[in-house]
């Protein structure tokens, strides 16, 4: 798996949220992160193909996101902060089939798939319960769970263990860290980065540092200073 | 509609299949809808009776009565004005029973197959247009959003009451539509990311190298 951006920028109302980019990623765990509005999210919805550079292009696994956009959402999953808005099914396993529903795959894969996704994330128990009935950090869980089902090829998670305890943010870590897919990790929570490949510090629009995650949180941490 | 949520369950009426249970009711109301004089006894009987098949208590069936309660009663009084006091009581016995079949098809339905269920029966329509899926989606996120927005809006009279404001149902009405607007902007998002509407589009070519553009 790999992910180009080139010259990508994001003006939006008049404002460059994100200046020109070359990035070449490979790596297998990419850790993103960054002050508050440096642009994070804008940057992890590029990658995704939520959004279309203004002017540059991006590319994942070969497919241009403003050409191909169809096949790079096929590949790819997506975990936003706010899990209420994820959920789109009710009841929490008729929620982990809606993706497998859209992309075509049958009843029984469906089964089989989402009882083995609910045991991974250790929330089998959640399995009848209606989503407006979880804790926040349960939601969450089911929000990650609803994307894993489809087994996506890259994994953008944007701060997906706000609202998760520190065994269930742990647990998380460690399950991503076992995944063999591309991940792209944004995060406020340093510690859950130490064994990443690659760590980028963005700050206004722009990345400041760009590595091992010892030297990139370092200078992250020196910028905020 | 809020307490007509789904609760479920291992019952016979749970068990059912979507779609007879649609059919079912569709038949019952129709024949409850123009049935007349004492036959009319027998709604209550059959619906506390399938209530209790269904294992429902019969708070839970109160419940779902309660909303209804004022208006029935209001048209009940009408009618024993301009009417007979036999027809008041033929109003609220055929209204209640209609509320409380059509509570219980989704207090033992869940909302996905009521959904796949509405779909089969729109099928024939489609070949004149009608977006059966989206329909059938709108229904489903209905149900799903529900509890979240009174959510927000119990979310937000709190945090007034928090900062020392007075409980208003219509000060919190602009923070809960705001709120609201915004998740609809991230539900919209998130329907798009998880896949929808994927499953029609035939997959594409994967170019050879991410240097060899596509055309
Ligand atoms: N549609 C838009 N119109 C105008 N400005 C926008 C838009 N989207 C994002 N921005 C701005 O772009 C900047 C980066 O936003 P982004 O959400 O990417 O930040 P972030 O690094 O994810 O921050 P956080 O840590 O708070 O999540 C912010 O200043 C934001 O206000
Ligand atoms: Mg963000």
């Amino acid at each position: 798996m790999k992910l180009t951006f080139t010259d990508a920028t994001l003006v939006r109302n008049g404002k460059t949220v994100l200046h020109p980019l070359d990035l070449e990623l490979t790596e297998r765990r990419i850790g993103l992160i960054g002050a508050n509005g440096s642009g994070k999210s804008t940057l992890a919805r590029m990658a995704g193909g939520l959004i279309r550079p203004s002017e540059g292009a991006v590319t994942v696994a070969g497919y241009d996101t403003a050409r191909d956009d169809k096949a790079v959402r096929r590949i790819t999953g997506f975990v936003f902060q706010n899990p209420d808005s994820q959920i789109v099914y009710p009841i929490v396993e008729e929620d982990l089939a809606f993706g497998l529903k859209e992309r075509g795959f049958a009843k029984a894969e469906h089964r089989k798939r989402i009882g083995n996704v609910l045991d991974r994330l250790g929330i089998t128990d959640l399995r009848e319960r209606l989503a407006h009935e979880l804790s926040g950090g349960e939601r969450q869980l089911v929000a990650l769970a609803g994307v894993l089902v489809t087994e996506p090829e890259l994994l953008i998670l944007d701060e997906p263990t706000t609202l998760l305890d520190l065994r269930h943010s742990r647990r998380i870590a460690n399950h991503i860290a076992a995944l063999p897919q591309t991940v792209i990790f944004v995060t406020h929570h340093l510690d859950l980065l130490v064994d990443f490949d690659r760590v980028i510090v963005l700050d206004d629009g722009r990345i400041i540092a760009d590595g091992d995650p010892a030297n990139a949180i370092a200078a992250y941490k020196r910028a905020m200073i | 509609m809020i307490n007509g949520l789904y609760r479920p369950g291992a019952s016979p009426i749970h068990r059912l299949r979507a779609g007879t249970k649609l059919l079912l009711l569709a038949i019952t109301c129709t024949i409850v809808f123009f049935m007349e004089g004492w036959a009319l006894a027998v709604v209550p009987v059959i619906t506390v009776a399938l209530y209790a098949t269904a294992r429902f208590d019969a708070q839970t069936l109160y419940r779902q009565l309660r909303p209804a309660l004022p208006f029935i009663l209001l048209i009940a009084m009408f009618q024993v004005f301009a009417a007979s006091w036999v027809e008041a009581v033929e109003t609220v016995l055929r209204f209640s029973g209609l509320i409380l079949l059509a509570a219980l098809l989704s207090l033992t339905t869940s909302p996905a197959a009521l959904s796949d269920a509405m779909l089969s029966a729109m099928r024939p329509f489609k070949r004149f247009g009608l977006p059966a899926e989206q329909i059938a989606l709108a229904m489903t996120l209905a149900i799903r959003f529900i509890p979240v927005i009174s959510q927000a809006g119990e979310d937000v009279r709190e945090a007034q009451r928090a900062r020392g404001g007075r409980n208003r149902f219509f000060r919190s009405a602009g923070p809960t539509i705001i709120r609201t607007l915004k998740l609809a902007d991230e539900l919209a998002e998130a329907l798009e990311a998880r896949g929808l509407g994927l499953g029609d589009a035939e997959a594409p070519r994967r170019p050879t190298s991410a240097f060899e553009p596509r055309r």
